[in-house]
């Protein structure tokens, strides 16, 4: 007996010692370690699929969160900064001084020569560039002047404590990586990948925000390297026309294609450059909810954007004697068909449907709702909607191609044909001329355009008007106004529709009553309206007739100070080098 | 037993001679008989003897056998002849033949058999006695219920100083004077004290009754067991009978309140859910539970059937948790499962049925009359528009609709829109008002002595809350525990334990699935509206749940199995010296799989019929397996009577590794079946793998001198799979100390008073691997994109996170001073702890980093914590004659209270909105209020005295000033409520947010509890029985969040309205309502508005004193049910958590302790979460049962 436990014994004793030593030595077996990566195309393919998601979402159309918002939309809730009360953030690394895509962008441009397909590290080297081209510019837009750094920070490097490079060198540095983009990126047609295409038309887009941002912001003492920009800015976007690659998209008639374009499900590559692709089985968006619940978004489009459609004889809608004193029926007759694309005319119908649809104003702030790009009517709940974002298209190329060429003085009206007035065949508009746009520059746009001057001042302000016209709500106008120096047209009060007085309206010219406005009582509302407001709730301008004014606070855009975002209090405090910007 | 021998022994052959050299002969039998280890006989013997005295029988077994016997002359020598015959007997054949009759037993040990003499039960003498002359010496024994003397008990002559106390045998002699009767009167710690009356005697037997709690019991402790007498450590230990009835799902549950330290929250009433389990408060930022051993095996507690435990043990502080090390950090809690014992087949069976209902009010406001215009006057406040837009007329016949006096309706419009005139009561459409459970468990035990077995199951079946489908949750439980005693040195057992989960939970919505109590149940159900229309589901503006819910399609099903396997073996290859062993594999797999598919309702004010959701099956596949070895020895020597030593030497290594499978098909041919092969869009294919493990040596040493003075000291070297080998070892000791101070002979004099008085001291340091695999590798994220190609997420690798330079073990010390007292002759105990506990070296990010670095800061071992807390607990226990039947009763109160301090944090600007050096965790900062304004126009005179009141007062007035679109409402109306500017700064605001300058904000609560307490009380009379354990918390601060507290403030078209609220809206014709008045919908939604703010007006505290549990038993009488061959026949009737009282003014529509269960003690990070109580309600429960043993 004591032979047997001593001999279980010694074999415990074994056991524990004879324990194999890597015992604890577990690597992970389903992760990948830096050092065994960026050795093949699909390496290098698999890791750039991460920058995509850099790219906006639908919030790009969003005017609630998105960066659309300006004097185009009014929604329920203004973001502070339409409203002008954007507070200086807290935290570290917040409101937009967020640097964790470049620290990715970066680490992949530090590692991935190690690939020996050439031909791949010139394509996903070209895409890494792009997106970097992108961060920065955004940080551009955001900040100004910005620290630029093309290596991955260890967390004792000294230069976390540098101060922000200037404007200059930063998009020095931003073109140079898209030149880079354009150069090695194949020239494929693709909708949800980047190409040389989607990179050319960021050149054309980052280009001319900074050619006129240097022409209009003089307090920077630029205006003399802003014609470099614009060249650069006009041939990019002459690039991607001469190409032939795109074309408008013109299904249905003028009547029709422009709203399809946007609303339906999934986007082809006609105009489309890049979009974003939703389905139902991979998550929604949130936009339809946006532009129908009467509770959140309640997007409304405003009286003066409406203003800048012209009649559908090409001629000015503000030129009409008593055109603001207009009822809603009456103004929304005869206009560039483009206004009832976008927003609900009297007989709105929905997407895919042909019933016409009551009027109902409670889903809008302004009482012009907005139904660019919304869906059919299964999509239209809290983030049910699935329709394609489209972030880059080819109609921008046109306008960017126009707005460079005139700032820059060298607009033809060869080149009006060829861009903007492509625009207008689309949606069987009359062509636009630049000697006559010259001759007489429009009184209503120049008051809201006071910066613009010289001889193109005429053309400049249609092609202003026909890129607030197309690019309606495509993320586009916070950063026109921005770099045309035009952040004060915020301060006019944003507007919706006029009424003459209390009582029945008729929209939609059918006989029937469809609104009624009342001043606290609802007790002689017609049977059958179907949008009742108590203008005690909702004011008129002139308290019992005027337009509907949904946001009455005055705004207030300093001057430089609101052209730029607050850099968080956390960042100066951690770096004393980095300054604030003017005014925070 | 008892050895009542004098005398010497005679050793007869084989028996080796040195045994006597070693140890002293009574010590010797002791462990004998405690041991009461049995050999088995060998070999077989043929006798034939007639009136042969005993001692021939023994020769002759001797001469046939491997047996020697161990006896004395005197013992054989008034025992009649003997006559016996057999023929190929075994020895015990022989022996039981030999002895029947007699007054001798035997016992056998190591082939020796010891001969005693029988004591069944020691006969106790002191009711009939004899009294001689005085003054006389009276001697006497002092023994236990088993027999074993009691030493060091206390025998006063009662009304005198005469007294004197037992020694090692239990004896005492003391000397009297009077020749009248004697009383005596004998105490000793963990016993009742008896009083004896004497008039004749002088050699008595007197036995002891224990204590309920007495110090003798056996606690369990790591990897062995102590008396509770010798404990140096902090350590609760409650048994079965306090948690075994009861009608929960799992113990967990069972525990609140019973072990002060043991903290147990339950965040919902889900019968699914897990509540967090907690010992002692914080231990580190980077969270981390107790160790649960589950006999002595890593397991999850609530997957132990309920009436399978025998002791759920917490060992708190780092000295009883040392043994452990790094696991053991975060305290432990052992838990031990009933076995079978030798003796008769025993099968009882527990059968327990019962219903859920809220403990809360969940009477929303449905009248459609009511809700309609508050709601409408929630929205009007906000945007000047309302859900309704009935006119007078439509409101008058609302009222009819909800007075009964007209049917509900709809009716079309000219426009092609509908009005509803309903009366909907969505709660009940959507929720029971009772859940039915059922319990079934059944066991069987008993054994030989060779062989014990204990084998039970169980089946559990609730319903869930949610009306519409019937969504079940069942349990099942099997458990086999088999005993082999191979030898008299070798025991090996095998533990077999498999446990399934099954569940379904019902819901859907348009783009997924939603939660039954998640915002897809919760907005848009008005109850004006109609939940169907000819028999087809109506979903005014929501998402559909209700819809999804009545097409009963879209569900998640979790299965899920557990088995256990531990195989263990115990040697005990010779005296004091006794070697474990345990091998157990723990293979746990986990099917959930999630069917969402498309659905019909009708929907706007057209009723139009959609037909929405998502068609697709996801299918996760998770097997993980651990296994674990442990292996220790254990030696105990005694030096003389005085000296006790203990050493225990071992070796422990888990390891453990798991994969996950998912998959994701789209597109299913089918609505009614869910299999992968059915898809037609392949969405998804992931799967991930973890690993780990971990490997210590560890010891403890105990010594105690006369059981007085106690040192206990353990040491564990740890090494984990987590850390880098250059630190992948840790050393963790500890050190306690016992001192008795009561046996010391100074405390002679307050015996009567302080029976009995421990002191403990406890010091030690634990190790924590709470820290991320593969923190010390480059590795590339891996995920999927939401950017889509071709319709397709892609997979992408993302950078890898920035390398921390070293990453190690997180150290706590923990000091712990404890005293146990006992009063009233021990009736009454009090237990008392001090505890500290020292985090050092927590693993958090280092110094902050300017953002421009794009990654959060490498994490170091550089953090500090310290909690610091106390542990009270009395207990007491008695009985009395009621009607001449004994009424037995006990209770205990425990009241404990800690708090966490960061004592060291990487935050050198005092930046508030991370962890700073000083900050007390729990902390609630926020601003003050001044009240309510009471009239427009104080309120209007408010606001114009800052400067820019739409900035200046954007932090906390925002929505009122910049959001609100109703021009009426866009300004501080009348019962809107004061926020100060405290700082007179002329703007009401956090500063810049750092503890240098937080502008008005202040410290105004914690949302730590204080001073939680649980009490428990039970009593027995005749066949009666009742028990009561209770439990709740002193005070705790919660900022009231959520949409059923806030309800139209949160959002106008919330589903659930408390009536409260509206009844305490502040309006003209109420001035003294402490809510707004009705048109601030949406103040209280989100930041910067000024009823989500967190402020000092509406912080509620909610403390409670819950009754967790009631029980009244009757036992039906023996006399009845052993005619039916029935042993045991009892009925109860138990209810759960049945009386709440609130100590803050909290609404009876919230839940105290779910409001207050945002705080996991294990995550000091969640020490500031705001809890919402927008969850499944937490249940009471009244349930009948009854239990039965054959």
């Amino acid at each position: 007996m004591k032979n047997t436990s001593f001999i279980l014994l010694l074999s415990f004793i074994i056991l524990c010692s004879s324990c194999n030593k890597e015992y604890l030595n577990r690597p992970p077996s389903d992760r990948l370690d830096a050092s065994q990566f960026f050795n093949t195309a699909t390496d290098l393919e698999v890791y750039t699929n991460d920058f995509y998601d850099m790219l906006p979402d639908a919030s790009w159309y969003d005017a609630y969160t998105g960066s659309s918002t300006s004097d185009n939309v009014v929604s329920l809730i203004e973001p502070a900064w339409i409203t002008g009360t954007r507070l200086v953030p807290v935290a570290r690394g917040t409101g937009g001084w967020t640097w964790t895509d470049l620290r990715s962008i970066n680490f992949f441009l530090q590692n991935y020569q190690k690939c020996p397909d050439e031909q791949a590290k010139l394509k996903y080297g070209g895409i890494a560039r792009f997106f970097r081209a992108f961060f920065y510019f955004d940080k551009v837009k955001t900040f100004g002047d910005v620290p630029w750094y093309s290596t991955v920070l260890s967390d004792t490097d000294s230069s976390l404590y540098k101060a922000r490079d200037p404007r200059t060198l930063v998009m020095d540095s931003v073109l140079a990586d898209i030149n880079y983009a354009i150069d090695n990126i194949p020239a494929e047609v693709q909708v949800n990948r980047i190409t040389k295409y989607t990179a050319l038309l960021l050149k054309a887009r980052l280009c001319l925000y900074e050619g006129t941002f240097r022409k209009y912001h003089t307090e920077l003492n630029l205006e003399n390297t802003s014609d470099q920009w614009l060249e650069d800015a006009a041939s990019a976007a002459g690039a991607l026309m001469s190409s032939g690659a795109y074309k408008l998209f013109t299904a249905g008639g003028p009547n029709v294609c422009y709203r399809t374009l946007f609303a339906r499900n999934d986007q082809d590559a006609t105009e489309t450059i890049l979009a974003r692709d939703y389905n139902p089985s991979f998550g929604r968006h949130n936009l339809a909810y946006l532009m129908t619940s009467p509770t959140q978004g309640s997007l409304g489009a405003t009286k003066d954007f409406v203003n800048n459609y012209l009649m559908a004889d090409g001629t000015p809608f503000t030129d009409i004697p008593g055109y603001d004193t207009l009822g809603f029926y009456d103004e929304m007759q005869n206009r560039d068909p483009r206004l009832t694309q976008s927003i609900a005319g009297p007989n709105f119908t929905v997407y895919g449907e042909t019933t016409v649809e009551p009027v109902n104003l409670n889903i809008t702030t302004t009482g012009y709702r907005v139904i660019k790009a919304l869906p059919t009517r299964d999509q239209w709940g809290g983030s049910s909607s699935y329709n394609d974002i489209i972030l880059f298209r080819y109609a921008e190329a046109l306008l960017d191609y126009a707005e460079a060429k005139a700032e820059l003085g060298t607009l033809t009206q060869a080149d009006l044909d060829k861009s903007i007035n492509l625009l207008r065949d689309r949606v069987g508009m009359p062509h636009t001329d630049l000697a006559t746009d010259n001759l007489a520059p429009d009184p209503y746009l120049a008051a809201e355009y006071p910066n613009v001057t010289g001889i193109n001042k005429g053309v400049i302000l249609e092609i202003r008007r026909e890129q607030r016209i197309e690019m309606f709500n495509e993320g586009l106008r916070w950063d026109d106004l921005m770099r045309w120096k035009d952040g004060k047209k915020l301060e006019q009060p944003m507007l919706g529709i006029y009424f003459s007085h209390l009582g029945a309206f008729d929209f939609n010219n059918d006989g029937k009553p469809d609104v009624y406005l009342y001043n606290g009582d609802p007790s002689g509302a017609p049977a059958g309206v179907s949008t009742k407001i108590n203008i005690k709730q909702r004011p008129l301008t002139n308290g019992t007739s005027g337009n509907l004014y949904p946001y009455r606070n005055q705004i207030i855009f300093e001057e430089p100070k609101d052209y730029y975002y607050p850099i968080p209090l956390e960042d100066l405090t951690l770096n004393s080098k980095l300054t604030q910007n003017p005014g925070w | 037993m008892i050895l009542s021998i004098s005398g010497n022994f005679l050793l007869r052959h084989r028996l080796p001679p040195q045994f006597l050299k070693v140890m002293k002969l009574t010590a010797f039998l002791l462990t004998v008989a405690f041991l009461q280890v049995q050999a088995k006989s060998f070999s077989q013997v043929t006798l034939s003897l007639k009136h042969a005295p005993v001692e021939k029988v023994f020769h002759e077994i001797e001469r046939q056998t491997d047996y020697g016997f161990l006896y004395t002359k005197e013992m054989l020598a008034d025992v009649p002849q003997v006559t016996i015959d057999v023929r190929n007997a075994s020895v015990r054949e022989v022996l039981n033949e030999c002895f029947k009759g007699q007054s001798l037993e035997y016992s056998i040990n190591n082939n020796t058999v010891v001969i005693t003499r029988k004591v069944f039960a020691p006969k106790d003498s002191s009711e009939v006695t004899f009294f001689s002359q005085p003054p006389t010496e009276i001697h006497g024994r002092v023994l236990n219920k088993s027999g074993s003397p009691i030493q060091g008990a206390s025998v006063v002559v009662a009304g005198t100083q005469t007294g004197t106390s037992t020694d090692v045998d239990g004896r005492f002699t003391l000397t009297v004077s009077s020749g009248k009767n004697v009383v005596l009167r004998i105490s000793s710690v963990g016993f009742q004290t008896k009083t004896v009356t004497l008039s004749k005697a002088t050699d008595i037997n007197i036995i002891l009754e224990e204590n309920v709690t007495g110090l003798n019991d056996v606690v369990i402790v790591g990897y062995g067991t102590e008396k509770k007498a010798d404990l140096t450590g902090a350590i609760d230990q409650i048994d079965s009978k306090d948690i075994g009835q009861r009608p929960s799902s799992s113990i967990t549950t069972s525990l609140q309140g019973l072990l002060p330290g043991l903290n147990i929250q339950s965040n919902n009433g889900d019968p699914g859910a897990n509540p967090d389990i907690n010992i002692r408060g914080f231990n580190s930022i980077n969270g981390g539970g107790p160790l649960i051993l589950v006999d002595g095996i890593e397991g999850d507690i609530d997957r132990v059937n309920p009436a399978d435990v025998a002791t759920v043990t917490v060992l708190k502080d780092a000295a009883s948790a040392a043994i452990y090390g790094a696991r053991g950090a975060f305290g432990v809690i052992l838990i031990t499962t009933k076995k079978g014992k030798e003796g008769k087949l025993t099968i009882n069976y527990t059968d327990n049925i019962g219903w859920t209902t809220p403990t809360t009010r969940t009477d929303f406001i449905s009248d459609p009359y009511v809700y309609g215009k508050t709601v409408d006057a929630a929205l009007l406040g906000y945007n000047g528009t309302s859900y309704t837009g009935y006119s007078d007329a439509d409101w008058d016949t609302i009222k009819m609709v909800s007075e009964g006096k007209m049917a509900p309706f709809y009716t079309p419009l000219s426009n092609g829109n509908n009005k509803f005139f309903y009366n909907t009561n969505w709660y009940d459409y959507l929720f029971r008002k009772w859940q039915a459970f059922q319990n079934h468990s059944i066991s069987v035990s008993g054994g030989t002595d060779k062989i014990h077995a204990y084998v039970s199951g169980r089946y559990y079946n609730t319903t869930s809350i949610q009306n519409i489908v019937n969504a079940p949750l069942t349990k099942y439980n099997l458990k086999a525990n088999v005993t082999f005693k191979a030898s008299n040195w070798l025991q090996l057992s095998d533990n077999i334990q498999l446990s399934t989960d099954n569940q379904i939970q019902y819901a859907g919505s348009k783009n997924g699935f939603g939660g039954i109590w998640s915002s897809s149940t919760w907005y848009w159900l008005f109850p004006f509206m109609p939940n169907k229309i000819d028999g087809i589901p109506y979903d005014y503006q929501g998402t559909g749940a209700q819809a999804a819910l009545e097409a009963g399609s879209n569900w998640i099903r979790n299965y899920s199995e557990q088995f256990i396997n531990t195989f263990s073996g115990v040697l005990t290859p010779a005296k004091g010296l006794v070697f474990n062993f345990d091998y157990s594999n723990t293979i746990n797999h986990i099917a959930n799989s999630t069917r969402l598919n498309t659905f019909q309702y009708l929907t706007g004010a057209k009723i139009q019929l959609q037909t929405t959701g998502v068609n697709s099956l996801t299918e996760v596949r998770n097997r993980n397996y651990y296994d674990a070895l442990n292996i220790y020895g254990t030696y105990s020597k005694d030096l003389g009577r005085v000296h006790h030593f203990k050493l225990m030497l071992g070796y422990n290594q888990e390891e453990y590794n798991a994969d996950n499978v998912t998959a994701e098909q789209g597109g299913l041919l089918t609505n009614d079946l869910a299999n992968l092969n059915l898809g037609t869009n392949m969405l998804e294919a992931d799967g991930s793998t973890s690993l780990w493990a971990v490997r210590g040596y560890f010891g403890r040493f105990n010594y105690d001198f006369k059981n007085k003075y106690l040192l206990e000291v353990n040491a564990r070297y740890d090494g984990s799979s987590r850390f880098p080998s250059i630190t992948r070892w840790g050393l963790f000791p500890s050190v306690s100390g016992g001192w008795f101070v009561s046996k010391e002979k100074f405390w002679q004099p307050l015996k009567n008073v302080l029976n009995s008085m421990k002191l403990r001291v406890s010091y030690g340091k634990l190790g924590n691997q709470n820290v991320d695999l593969y923190t010390f590798s480059q590795i590339l994220g891996l995920g999927q994109t939401n950017w889509l190609a071709d319709g397709a997420r892609l997979n992408y690798v993302g950078a890898p996170a920035p390398l921390p330079s070293v990453v190690s073990w997180e150290n706590t010390k923990t000091t712990d001073y404890g005293v146990d007292l006992g009063f009233l002759e021990n009736k009454l105990t009090a237990s008392f702890d001090w505890y500290e506990k020292n985090t050092t070296g927590m693993y958090v990010p280092g110094s902050p980093l300017p953002g421009v670095f794009g990654a959060s800061e490498p994490k170091e071992n550089i953090a500090g914590l310290r909690d610091r807390g106390f542990e009270l607990s009395l207990g007491y226990n008695d009985q009395f004659s009621v009607k001449g039947s004994p009424l037995h009763f006990r209770a205990t109160v425990s009241l404990y209270n800690f708090n966490g301090v960061i004592t060291k944090y990487p935050n050198p600007n005092g930046l508030m909105s991370t962890y700073w050096s000083g900050e007390k965790l729990g902390q609630i900062w926020g601003y003050h209020v001044d009240g309510q304004f009471q009239s427009d126009e104080e309120a209007a005179k408010y606001q114009s005295t800052f400067t820019n009141p739409s900035k200046d007062l954007a932090q906390v007035y925002t929505y009122i000033l910049n959001t609100v679109t109703n021009t009426e409402w866009k300004k501080l109306k009348a019962g809107d409520i004061k926020y100060v500017d405290t700082n007179g700064d002329g703007v009401i605001g956090p500063g810049n947010n750092t503890l240098a300058n937080h502008g008005d904000l202040q410290a105004i609560g914690n949302a730590m509890p204080q001073f939680p307490f649980g009490f428990t009380f039970g009593a027995d009379w005749k066949s009666f029985d009742i028990s009561i354990a209770g439990t709740g918390v002193g005070h705790q601060d919660w900022y009231p969040t959520g949409y059923v507290y806030w309800g139209t403030y949160a959002r106008p078209y919330s589903s659930f309205i408390r009536k409260d609220l509206v009844a305490d809206a502040w309006s003209p014709e109420n001035p003294g309502g402490k809510y707004p008045q009705i048109y601030r919908g949406y103040a209280a939604l989100q930041n910067n508005r000024s009823l989500y703010m967190l402020n000092d007006y509406y912080l509620t505290n909610v403390g409670y004193m819950r009754v967790k549990n009631l029980t009244i038993g009757y036992t039906f009488p023996e006399s009845l049910t052993q005619r039916v061959k029935i042993e045991q026949l009892r009925i109860y009737f138990s209810g759960e958590n049945i009386l709440t009282w609130r100590f803050g003014n909290l609404s009876r529509y919230i839940d105290p302790e779910m409001a207050g269960a945002g705080t996991n003690y294990s995550d000091p990070s969640s020490a500031n979460v705001r809890n919402t109580v927008d969850d499944y309600p937490i249940g009471k429960t009244y349930s009948f049962g009854i239990n039965l043993s054959l």
